[in-house]
């Protein structure tokens, strides 16, 4: 006689442990913070860099923040090259329009800063050009713009009162306008008031580009080249943000189909009931995955989304090895109670639900190991997820098949 | 008996070569023929040798140098194409695709370098035009027109294996691998190349620089404050319905760079369009200076006859691109030769381009770059080296560990998964399907789980000898029993996988897809290929006492 484990006797043990679990994670991500969704669905600029000397993350990282931009850095590629991967959702400040346009000058930033404060915005002198001026190009195209100095003239011979004084005051403090873009900008904002002055009713709002995420790009791209000279972007991903709209739309209608058809599929071959426990460990399971990456504070990006969708395959096909064995059981064995003919099946198909769940999980390991850093977070997820997904197999999707069992006999003895 | 199981050895040995040819353009010996420019120094050669050490040269000229070997990639074919000194790599034809008909298996831009485009369609000056709203069908023509183009201009780069396609209805998707210049590419799909002759009104253009000059201030560089100052100029100075002031732009002799310098009135009635152009080709004025020539169309010829005739000598024509007025030369004779041409203080490229876009048409739409992606080729590579490392370590995994648990049965197992791999790999590349990083990511994935049919059959087959069937009768037992179980379950994730294929994102695409076929494939090889072997290995021995399983 084989042995029987009675698994659904502790299936209100394992429901608990599931809930504790998905309320515990879901706590954890918003004590964290909420959910970190990632570029592909907020919209934003991902740059890869390679640096021609030796960085460190928090320079990179303090280079951005103190120009007011607050990227994720990451060390991507081998340990031995400076390779790092800079991302930042769509920067909410307007990106103004000189940022994007390309401009080859023959002035030294540091000569014109210099001419504007000491009125002597005509004679900027011009230098050579050389690879290092290569990346104040940005700042040239400021300040070369006819109408910039105007407007700093302007401002400096108006007498202002309130806001724009003090702002006015504090740029003036300014000295390394060179190094710092924040400040630059800062005078650009000034010159943009001094125009809306001009045209009261007229402020040219919506041309300006409010956070696109080519500008966004553009705009860490300046700064990091501008820092590190003689880096190198290696690879670029922008994105807007209604991609990121229609991606999540369409990843949910389509997973939503998925299970009605398998629904479908499997009260066509098996009975409602067995659908029913499919779908509740589907969702325990995918649940659970999708709030993994709000506890360990993965981004969730297109190959996260992909690893959330093998689980839902995966945890299915998982489940039916054991829903199979219950309905072989069941043409079987007529006078035995359901809870066993569950029992029986769960410990027969054990040994394959654990085999079949390693063989996957070495690959997804060797995915983990070796896949490199962009789909580090895919593998991670799929790692937790196909773990999981042995678990709900065998205490979830059966134990709710026979609780729906119940439930309906219940009913009917009632009526 | 024998001839029997003769027949089955046959059918798997035909099914492996079979894929093995198909598999040889993707993975066999590869042939690169690299041309470079003329000039190249003995150093950039070295360069480029370097970057093949270990590969076979097959000839070599100061032109040209071949090389052979495994593991030339694509992504090696990209790196190569975008150096200096190099006019083109190409790889020649595999003989497997030359006379079996094979085909290699694309690597996505992810894997081999390159640049995808997402362009929306806005259609605001469309609808401000046609003063009404547009209806989806309105939307999706004028987009299909617009791809029509952008595909015309994207040829012109002399990239292979582009792709140009509509994404829902009112985006369209580019991809471009191994593109040399980036931004060109931008530039060119961001020009709507309207092209437009008018007729400059002197009167009035007079007294809009007369007034610029009385506000004394600069002309803006924001292009919204361009307009808002057009837009103040002519209301100052009472401009008549039937015109509208617009830029002239100059190339600034500091900065390089292209300006708006004074304002002209131009009539609102358009003289000739892009559309009366036959043809636009680079040519160079008398002082040398680069320029875009036109030869009209007949129809186009007789337009700009009546417009350069006798009633507007003496007046300015201004040629209008992308509503900057390029240039405005005085009409001094009639000309009826159907030539014009457009000096604009061009560089060579700019002119270059000009011609190219002029050539294909305005677009319909205005397009904007909705999401952009470049991946330099040698991150392609080191994507590549690294999907290779973990689909290999995960493949020898699974293989050791099945050899391990299951002994003898683990060996058929292991070599149902090769075949697995080897059927799977050659649908994909019978398919032309495009392999992206997760797409190997789906790959590695499908042997984890093409085992888990074994693992089910093998586990079916212990119970039933456990049960005390002779060997014989187990396998049978043990093979029809988990003919469903294996079927049901497959089929299900099957479903999932099939419909996720539908969803809107490339690598989530190319990910469902790698793992519908693997399925597929991993059934035909438990349900099939394994239990042939099974059946040859149990029927050759009579009354065979124990299975290493």
């Amino acid at each position: 006689m084989e042995k029987v484990i009675k698994f659904t006797k502790y299936r209100k043990f394992a429901y608990m442990l599931s809930a504790l679990l998905l309320v515990s994670f879901i706590a954890i991500t918003y004590m964290r913070g909420g959910l970190v969704w990632g570029i592909d669905f907020l919209g934003g600029a991902k740059v890869t860099v390679r640096f021609a000397k030796d960085v460190s993350m928090t320079d990179i990282k303090n280079t951005l923040s103190e120009n007011e931009i607050n990227a994720s850095v990451q060390k991507v590629g081998d340990e031995d090259r400076n390779e790092y991967l800079i991302y930042s959702k769509l920067l909410d400040r307007p990106v103004y329009d000189f940022m994007g346009s390309e401009f080859s000058g023959t002035y030294s930033a540091e000569d014109l800063v210099k001419s504007i404060v000491d009125d002597k915005y005509d004679v900027a002198p011009p230098v050579e050009t050389e690879g290092g001026l290569n990346s104040v190009k940005w700042l040239n195209d400021l300040l070369v713009n006819p109408n910039f100095y105007k407007s700093w003239i302007t401002v400096k011979g108006m007498k202002l009162e309130g806001d724009m004084a003090a702002s006015v005051a504090e740029i003036e403090k300014l000295s390394d306008f060179s190094t710092n873009l924040a400040s630059a900008e800062k005078l650009i904002k000034l010159n943009r008031s001094i125009l809306e002055k001009t045209y009261p009713d007229k402020t040219p709002k919506s041309e300006v580009n409010n956070g696109s995420s080519d500008r966004t790009h553009a705009l860490i791209w300046r700064i990091v080249s501008f820092k590190f000279s003689g880096a190198e972007e290696l690879a670029v991903e922008t994105v807007g943000p209604s991609i990121g709209d229609y991606l999540r739309k369409s990843a949910l209608k389509l997973g939503l189909m998925a299970m009605i058809m398998m629904t479908i599929y499997l009260a066509f071959r098996f009975e409602f009931k067995f659908s029913v426990g499919a779908m509740a460990a589907l969702l325990h399971d995918v649940a659970l995955s999708f709030f993994l990456c709000g506890v360990l504070g993965l981004e969730i990006d297109v190959p996260v989304i992909a690893a959330l969708l093998t689980i839902f395959g995966y945890s299915v096909n998982d489940t039916i090895v054991v829903f199979d064995r219950i309905r072989e059981n069941m043409a079987v064995k007529h006078s035995v109670k359901f809870s066993h003919v569950v029992d029986m099946a769960i410990s027969q198909t054990l040994s394959r639900t654990i085999l079949t769940s390693a063989t996957t999980l070495f690959s997804v390991l060797a995915i983990l190991v070796f896949g490199g850093d962009t789909i580090r977070s895919f593998a991670i997820v799929l790692l937790f997820g196909i773990t999981i997904g042995t678990f709900s197999s065998i205490f979830v999707a059966s134990p709710i098949v026979l609780a729906y069992e119940k439930y309906i006999k219940k009913n009917k003895e009632v009526y | 008996m024998k001839s029997k199981i003769l027949v089955r050895l046959f059918v798997i040995l035909a099914i492996c070569s079979l894929c093995a040819v198909f598999l040889l353009p993707t993975f066999g010996e590869r042939t690169l023929k690299v041309s470079m420019k003329k000039g190249v120094s003995s150093e950039q050669i070295d360069n480029l040798k370097h970057r093949f050490s270990g590969k076979e040269i097959v000839s070599s000229s100061d032109s040209e140098i071949v090389f052979r070997g495994y593991g030339i990639t694509d992504a090696k074919m990209n790196e190569v194409r975008s150096l200096p000194f190099i006019e083109d790599a190409v790889f020649s034809k595999h003989w497997a695709e030359k006379y079996f008909l094979a085909k290699k298996i694309n690597l996505g831009l992810d894997l081999q370098g390159g640049m995808s485009l997402v362009l929306e369609a806005d259609y605001a000056r469309m609808e401000e035009k046609a003063k009404r709203k547009f209806t989806d069908a309105d939307k999706k023509a004028a987009v299909e027109q617009a791809l029509e183009k952008i595909s015309g201009r994207i040829n012109q780069f002399g990239v292979s294996e582009t792709s140009v396609r509509m994404k829902g209805v009112d985006s369209i998707e580019i991809q471009l691998p191994g593109v040399k210049d980036p931004k060109m590419v931008k530039a060119t799909i961001g020009t709507t190349g309207r092209v437009e002759y008018r007729i400059v009104n002197d009167e009035f253009s007079a007294q809009a620089v007369a007034k610029l000059k009385e506000k004394n201030i600069e002309i803006p560089k924001l292009d919204a404050e361009q307009k808002l100052l057009l837009a103040d100029l002519s209301k100052e100075i009472n401009i008549p319905a039937d015109m509208e002031l617009l830029f002239l732009f100059d190339r600034d002799r500091i900065t390089n760079e292209i300006i708006p310098v004074t304002p002209l009135a131009l009539v609102k009635e358009v003289s000739l369009e892009g559309g009366d152009i036959a043809k636009a080709s680079v040519g160079t004025d008398s002082m040398g200076r680069y320029t875009v020539d036109f030869s009209l169309h007949a129809e186009g010829a007789k337009k700009f006859a009546e417009v350069t005739s006798k009633k507007n000598i003496g007046k300015r024509l201004a040629i209008i691109i992308d509503n900057m007025i390029k240039s405005a030369p005085t009409i001094q004779t009639q000309i009826s030769d159907g030539r014009a041409n457009i000096t604009g203080n061009f560089t060579f490229d700019e002119a270059n381009l000009l011609t190219k876009v002029i050539n294909e048409g305005a677009l319909p739409v205005d397009l904007k770059i909705a999401e952009e992606r470049t991946v330099g080729p040698s991150l392609g590579q080191d994507s590549i080296d690294a999907g290779m490392r973990a689909l290999m370590v995960g493949a020898c995994a699974v293989i050791l560990f099945m050899l391990i648990y299951y002994k003898g049965a683990g060996v058929i197992a292991d070599f149902c998964l090769i075949i697995n791999m080897m059927i799977l790999l050659a649908l994909l590349s019978m398919m032309g399907f495009t392999i992206t990083l997760p797409g190997i990511a789906g790959l590695i994935l499908t042997i984890g789980m093409a085992v888990d049919a074994n693992v089910i059959i093998y586990e079916r087959i212990k119970e039933e000898l456990r049960h005390g069937k002779t060997p014989r009768a187990a396998v049978d037992a043990g093979f029809d029993r988990a003919f469903w179980t294996i079927f049901d379950s497959n089929i299900t994730t099957l479903l999932a996988a099939l419909i996720l294929t539908r969803i809107g994102s490339g690598p989530i695409k190319g990910f469902a897809v790698t793992l519908s076929v693997g399925i597929i494939s991993s059934m035909i090889a438990a349900l099939f290929v394994s239990k042939m072997i099974f059946h040859i290995i149990v029927n050759s021995k009579k009354n065979m006492k124990s299975l290493s399983i």
